[in-house]
């Protein structure tokens, strides 16, 4: 299943955040936004997942508009896990994973949704986890019930909005993995926001550049991360050589004067 | 503590809870006039049933008029704070808020305090004058939260300040006219606000029973948008549920619950806010279960509560707004300073 | 936020309930008759209800009166022209509603006082607080209390000094002495087994009851018994079922029919209010109720000069044969004539 974006505009009142936004996430693919802080993206995931309505421009899944869909309808296609997703009420982690069948059910929890839900925990390693509290968990295993929520959900499309912030290093690689995996086994088309460029050098099947609520460039990852790109968006020499294995490695190495302008 | 989420022992803990509140009917049906007890009031029931009517008019009266309307009114109308207060709890993620606080009991109070001080008669009700009024002005009251809240946008601390605000304004308005009332209505005033279930009818009961019920039914309807709602506004989102949508609709629940309760028992604090935290100290934080299970708590609670309340100083009746409170500032305290950890907000 | 107010009312709710258990009037020390003597300076000393003495300029020509016991005692007295300001509910007589209204009796506006600048200022036998807060403005204020039925004629008498109408207070007296001794004759011997028992509730709260001195006293000069008298508190509400097992010959209700003000009590308020009291749970089971023994009678006519009217009408109610020959309207429409210069209307008992 692919989600399509048409000429997205998208404005808190009147302050514009997101102008002319076009894009296709594609089953088995895995597009990562980048972009400085206020760029847009997290906006943009939740435009993408219908939490947000844009002020102009279209979305379609497949070939069917997004807002023609009801909300149960579009949470059976579209999973969001939204940054820090931290529950507020004291809940355990089977609990948690539970809610991913919420489109799917109405009253009762069949056999069905209870085996998704242990589907889910044991893809993610956390089956022993499933009566522990949430909120005793590390941060790299809450990390994870929250993916296995999303999992559970069962939607062929998934944007997660940094997943790997407050993420220890081996964590970060752990969860990329896992989705890169996730893609691949359950042809998943999948959006994911980060802020670390080298691990979305590494990962990403697409880029998506935003700078100040447009798309930059986009594209596969040696053409939107140039030198040049990162000095126009980020305001930053960088170098980026290719690495063994063909990946890209962007070295840093001084802040441009004057830094671009940064949208609230 | 491990919890699993195979409901046999959510269900064993509603029949556990729907037990001992049967067991509290028990109680508080023999506890009243000596001579009257349990067995009087089963042989009279079982009369009842059986159409024998070799009862006296004294034991028909006391069981029939007086004490199973009390009784009955005391589960209707706790079950009905309780539910309410699971309403708004969930719906605005916030475990400190229960209907009273959202200005719903200042604006009860407003309403019966102008029909006591003032005659003034919202609704054209006569007899039912203090009722009708308390029941549009707490109504009034949480609307107008509601929609202040929503002239700048409806997140949840906007509902709870704006909820504030309002209860500050009727409670200020209360004060006046309890300044400027006379003797005899500053004393109908002060016992209304303290609450009480000395005006038992069947009558309530009867009209009670069915709002009780349509709301338990309203709130298990949004039990898994309320149980989505626990995981972050966003996330409720993102899992299908229309949050606005299931928002007001929680909240018009909560306000028309607790409004119709209060519009006949006068200010009973606490209930709305104690029963859902023992209700989810017991099942969980599945509001399916929660639900059913608060509005047990909240029954077993009120109907303990009146039974002392009438009981402690006989044949006075003690008002059971201040037993709920006196219940349930201690219990406030303990929650803040020990179970914090259980909700963060 | 909303937690420190929830705490807050609890404590309010304790406050408040240990307040009702403390008892409502909260006036301080001994009370005693007021006595008015005259003073070698020319003018009046005066001993208040509270046992103040205080010095009053004669003769009276201001005065300022805060209650409605002592407003119609003025009146009555013929000295009406000489009040020139009344506090919130001292509103009848109706020309008395006519003076300029000080606030209400327990927080008065000391500068419109000022203003007024009174010779004397006839306080509430319930408000001790003000009194002292008023005199620092340099007017005497003296307490009396008609409040209570016994108090009655040391008030008259002492009113009537002061305002030098003595035969007038002498012949108000003398009424007043004749209604009782008409009581005592008829009712006062009664034993208990002839008095009825009587219960008597307050206002559209039906079961909220005093025990205090009032309600038990008018009960009795009625020739009736008090149940509320073993009753703790002052004020409180009473459980249903015991009222039930009780089992009261009547039913008495201070119905309250001018919510706002000091307005003629109206019939049809009585009509609904006694069918609604007789329609309750418990009391519609009632043999009082069957028989019709649920009685209505206004606040006027339980306090101040007219309080034996009210004992008059409850005597008849409780004993008419009796009382045959009593007719308690005639004898109030003779005592409004003859002292207030009124007409009779409105409905004070009913039915």
């Amino acid at each position: 299943m692919n989600l399509t974006a048409k000429d997205l505009d998208f404005a808190y009142n009147s302050r514009p955040v997101l102008e002319r936004i076009s894009l296709m996430l594609n089953p088995g693919r895995l597009t990562v936004l980048i972009g400085p802080n206020g760029s847009g993206k997290s906006t943009l995931l939740r435009c993408l997942d219908g939490v947000l309505k844009p002020r102009q421009g279209c979305l379609f899944l497949e070939d069917q508009e997004l807002s023609r869909l009801t909300a149960r309808e579009l949470a059976r296609r579209i999973g969001y896990v939204p940054q820090n997703a931290s529950p507020l009420t004291s809940t355990t982690v089977s609990e948690i994973v539970l809610l991913g069948r919420r489109p799917h059910l109405r009253f009762r929890i069949s056999d069905q949704d209870r085996d998704k839900v242990a589907e889910s925990l044991d893809a993610l390693g956390l089956t022993g986890y499933s009566g522990r509290f949430f909120d005793e968990l590390s941060g790299g295993e809450k990390q994870k019930v929250i993916l296995a929520r999303a999992l559970a959900q069962e939607t062929k499309i998934l944007l997660l909005d940094e997943p790997t912030s407050n993420l220890d290093l081996r964590h970060q690689l752990e969860v990329l993995d896992l989705l890169t995996s996730l893609k691949k086994t359950r042809r998943l088309s999948l959006a994911v926001s980060l802020h670390d460029l080298n691990l979305a050098a590494r990962y990403a099947d697409d880029l998506v550049l935003l700078h100040q609520g447009r798309i930059a460039v986009a594209g596969p990852p040696e053409q939107v991360l140039t030198p040049d790109s990162l000095a126009r968006v980020y305001g930053v020499r960088a170098l980026v050589k290719p690495s063994d294995k063909g990946r890209l490695h962007i070295d840093v190495q001084a802040t441009l004067q004057p830094e671009p302008e940064v949208e609230g | 503590m491990n919890r699993n989420f195979s409901p046999s022992r959510q269900i064993f803990c509603l029949a556990a809870l729907m037990a001992v509140v049967m067991g509290l009917v028990f109680v508080a049906t023999s506890v009243g006039l000596s001579g009257f007890g349990l067995k009087t009031v089963i042989s009279a029931l079982w009369n009842w049933l059986t159409q024998a009517a070799n009862e006296s008019d004294l034991t028909r009266m006391i069981v029939f008029e007086l004490r199973l309307p009390r009784v009955l009114l005391a589960l209707v109308a706790g079950a009905g704070l309780a539910l309410a207060g699971t309403g708004v709890q969930g719906v605005l993620m916030n475990p400190l808020v229960s209907p009273s606080v959202l200005g719903v009991s200042a604006g009860a109070a407003f309403g019966a305090a102008l029909a006591l001080v003032l005659g003034v008669d919202l609704l054209g009700a006569g007899r039912y004058l203090v009722v009708a009024n308390a029941f549009v002005a707490a109504s009034g009251a949480m609307l107008l939260a509601y929609a202040l809240a929503r002239l700048r946008r409806s997140s949840r601390e906007t509902i709870i300040l704006a909820g504030i605000a309002v209860g500050y304004i009727f409670s200020g308005l209360v004060s006046l006219l309890q300044y400027i009332a006379r003797d005899e209505d500053l004393r109908s005033v002060v016992f209304w606000l303290m609450g009480s279930l000395w005006d038992a009818r069947m009558e309530t009961v009867i009209l009670l029973t069915p709002i009780v019920l349509a709301g338990l039914a309203i709130l298990l309807f949004l039990a898994w948008d309320l149980n989505a709602l626990g995981a972050g506004e966003e996330m409720a989102h993102s899992l299908g549920v229309r949050t606005g949508r299931t928002r007001l609709l929680a909240l018009l629940t909560a306000t028309f619950l607790t409004a119709s309760v209060v519009a006949f028992t006068g200010s009973i604090n606490f209930v709305g806010l104690m029963a859902p935290h023992m209700a989810r100290s017991l099942v969980g934080s599945d509001h399916r279960f929660v639900v059913p299970a608060s509005a047990l708590v909240g029954a077993g609670l009120l109907l303990a509560a009146d039974t002392v309340a009438r009981s402690l100083v006989w044949p006075v009746e003690m008002p059971v707004g201040v037993m709920t409170s006196l219940l349930g500032g201690p219990f406030f305290i303990y929650l803040l300073l020990w179970r914090k950890k259980d909700w963060l907000s | 936020m909303g937690s420190m107010n929830i705490i807050r009312r609890a404590l309010l709710g304790a406050a408040a309930v240990l307040i009702f258990l403390a008892g409502a009037p909260a006036w301080g020390g001994s009370t005693t008759e007021p006595r008015v003597m005259p003073d070698p300076s020319g003018n009046f000393k005066m001993i208040d209800y509270f046992g103040r003495e205080r010095l009053i300029k004669r003769p009276i020509r201001r005065a300022i009166v805060l209650g409605g016991a002592a407003m119609e005692t003025v009146w009555a007295l013929g000295a009406g022209d000489l009040v020139v300001a009344r506090s919130q509910w001292t509103n009848w007589p109706p020309a008395m509603a006519q003076r300029p209204c000080i606030g209400s009796s327990s927080r008065p506006n000391l500068e419109l006082i000022w203003k007024l600048q009174p010779d004397i200022i006839l306080a509430d036998g319930y408000f001790f607080g003000p009194l002292q807060l008023i005199e620092s403005l340099g007017v005497p204020v003296v307490s009396v209390n008609g409040y209570f039925q016994a108090k009655v004629k040391g008030m008259v008498r002492a009113l009537g000094q002061l305002f030098e109408r003595t035969d007038r207070a002498e012949e108000l007296l003398d009424a007043i002495d004749r209604l009782s001794d008409l009581l005592a004759d008829r009712v006062g011997g009664l034993n208990d087994l002839d008095r009825p028992k009587v219960f008597m509730g307050y206002g559209q709260q039906f079961y909220i009851t005093s025990n205090a001195k009032r309600g038990r006293r008018l009960i009795s000069l009625g020739g009736g018994i008090n149940i509320a008298d073993a009753l703790p508190f002052p004020w409180q509400r009473v459980s249903a079922e015991w009222l039930v097992a009780q089992a009261p010959d009547y039913l008495v209700i201070q119905a309250d029919a001018g919510r706002i003000g000091y307005r003629v009590p109206d019939r049809d308020f009585m009509v609904a209010h006694q069918r609604e009291v007789m329609s309750r749970p418990g009391l519609r089971s009632l043999s009082c109720t069957a028989k019709g023994r649920v009685l209505l009678i206004d606040n006027r006519i339980t306090y101040g000069l007219r309080n034996l009217i009210g004992a008059l009408h409850l005597a008849k109610a409780f004993h008419p044969d009796l009382m045959a020959d009593i007719d308690p309207l005639e004898t109030h429409r003779k005592l409004m004539d003859r002292f207030f210069g009124m007409e009779m209307d409105g409905c004070y008992f009913f039915p």
